[in-house]
């Protein structure tokens, strides 16, 4: 498998976003339901809460479960 | 009783009739939560939920102790309930696919075959694409190459783990000390991943892939 531009780009993208300290995926699941309502209620989030965020940005599977639960805690807050 | 709980107290609650009805409030909340978040996603139906639901309150009961009241308790159940699901999702769509077949088909080749540039390319490229490789070979150990391989294909992290038969969590710390590594020697060359995002804008250099 060559590594193609978009591979290389794709591996600089996560390395702007590595932390020498991060959340695993069960950890964040630990935050995410603090994390959420916050980001709902448009409030700034909480400092404890920015390694969840960091995370998110790295791991598609939790972005994916997050995005999903967002969704549907909106939809159910605005009925 | 876990106060923290509030109204959903009853299900730590020693009275067995209170208990079981405060079980039947909260799996017809993750039934209503799971069908309006996933039901229209292929291989989803309502079996495939109630399995969800069930596995949910179980994993939701052993952890109960461990909600610290810093949300709504539904938020809390659900975002598990969502993990639970669509793990089980995800890997129902990959498990056809074997992290085998994709090492032997897709392995990382050799530095030396591998660069190829175009002319016009940037050389801040070429260089990242050279420290990437020779990091990749020399640096990552097997699983650590095999994670990032499977990540390069978008292969979900919970399908490596099944596979490797290791949890997601340590996938992701095997991904995350790759980074890592990955990041430090890039580091050592003098750039920064902005830099190199810089590199790669259109006007920079004309693309080849
Ligand atoms: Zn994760």
């Amino acid at each position: 498998m060559k590594l193609t531009n978009e591979h290389i780009k794709g591996l600089v993208e996560c390395m702007g976003v590595t932390h020498e300290q991060e959340l695993n995926c069960n950890e964040c699941l630990d935050l995410v339901p603090e994390y959420v309502e916050q980001d709902i209620q448009k409030q700034p989030i909480r400092s404890t809460l920015k390694p969840v965020e960091y995370h998110l940005a790295l791991c598609k599977e939790c972005r994916d479960e997050y995005d999903t639960l967002r969704e549907l805690l909106t939809d159910t807050e605005n009925g | 009783m876990n106060q923290l709980l509030g109204d959903w107290n009853k299900l730590s609650s020693p009275d067995s009739t209170a208990r079981d009805l405060a079980l039947s409030e909260l799996r017809l909340t993750l039934v209503r939560s799971l069908t309006k978040a996933l039901g229209q996603r292929a291989g989803v139906n309502e079996a495939f939920i109630e399995d969800m639901v069930q596995l949910s309150l179980l994993r939701i009961l052993d952890k109960l102790d461990t909600f610290q009241g810093r949300s709504a308790f539904t938020t809390w159940a659900i975002a598990i309930a969502l993990r639970i699901a669509m793990s089980e999702l995800r890997r129902k769509h990959w498990n056809n696919v074997s992290l085998d077949e994709l090492q032997q088909t897709n392995e990382l080749i050799p530095q030396d075959k591998a660069s190829q540039p175009s002319p016009d390319e940037a050389s801040e490229i070429k260089e990242t694409r050279e420290i990437l490789l020779e990091t990749i070979h020399s640096q990552l150990n097997e699983r650590q190459r095999l994670v990032l391989l499977a990540d390069l294909n978008a292969m979900p992290h919970d399908e490596i783990a099944a596979q490797l038969q290791i949890s997601r969590n340590a996938v992701y710390k095997l991904g995350h000390d790759a980074r890592k590594a990955l990041k430090r020697e890039l580091e050592k060359a003098g750039y920064s991943a902005s830099q190199l995002l810089a590199a790669f804008q259109p006007n920079s250099f004309t693309a080849s892939v």
